[in-house]
């Protein structure tokens, strides 16, 4: 699953350490989801969208394709 | 690492009662330890149970290394209830949900990494040993009644 984050953090100039620190995960976990390597769980979406102030979907590209659905 | 369930903790307060209780299961390895030293110990010197010299200092061994662990742990908690940030950062590694996924999936490849090298044993030790295939076989028993269990356990239980 695609994702903004990277995206969302550079606008709002923040930093992963600051990001990470807001969602109660480690930077390594940021850096994870920045890259793409990790998917996050449904309760860590909902924390990265609420610290943005978006909505989950804006943020996180749910891509059926990539998924097999 | 001693898995104990970090449950909802959200916060630093709630991470001490979790480091308090960590400490408390610490403390009981650290009895077992004593225990085991002193059963080895107090065997080599008393001759009580006729034992393979080496099987003794094994015993003693394993008491010492979980003393040794218990007061490493003991000494490093102590230290994190004193220091905030220190905690803060404790708790955060330890509740990160990939850090959780990774400890999970290395538990799974390591069970599944055990069962398949006491199947092995099993095989080549029951050539050699009948009490060496028992004790592997054992091993492999136990894991799957406990994976049957628990997958039962866990089907009934919120996740």
């Amino acid at each position: 699953m695609q994702n903004r984050i990277q995206e969302y953090r550079k606008q709002g100039k923040i930093t992963q350490s600051e990001l990470a620190d807001a969602v109660d995960v480690t930077r390594q976990t940021i850096i994870s989801l920045e890259s793409g390597r990790y998917n996050a769980s449904l309760v860590l979406a909902h924390k990265i969208s609420q610290f943005f102030k978006v909505s989950i979907e804006d943020i996180f590209i749910f891509d059926l394709e990539e998924e097999n659905i | 690492m001693i898995c104990l369930s970090n449950g909802n903790v959200k916060a630093n307060q709630d991470y001490k009662d979790v480091i308090k209780r960590k400490m408390k299961i610490y403390w009981a390895l650290m009895v077992f330890g004593v225990l085991t030293a002193i059963v080895a110990i107090g065997n080599a010197l008393l001759n009580i149970v006729p034992a393979v010299e080496r099987v003794t200092n094994l015993y003693s061994g394993i008491g010492f290394g979980l003393i040794a662990v218990s007061v490493v742990f003991i000494v490093k908690y102590n230290k994190l209830l004193k220091n905030e940030i220190a905690m803060k950062e404790e708790r955060l590694k330890n509740l990160d949900e990939r850090n959780i996924l990774i400890s999970r999936m290395a538990a799974k490849s390591a069970a599944m990494v055990l069962v398949f090298c006491s199947y092995i044993a099993m095989l080549i030790g029951g050539l050699f040993s009948k009490v060496i295939f028992y004790c592997f076989w054992w091993v492999v028993m136990v894991f799957l009644i406990a994976y049957v269990f628990f997958s039962f356990y866990y089907r009934n239980k919120k996740l």
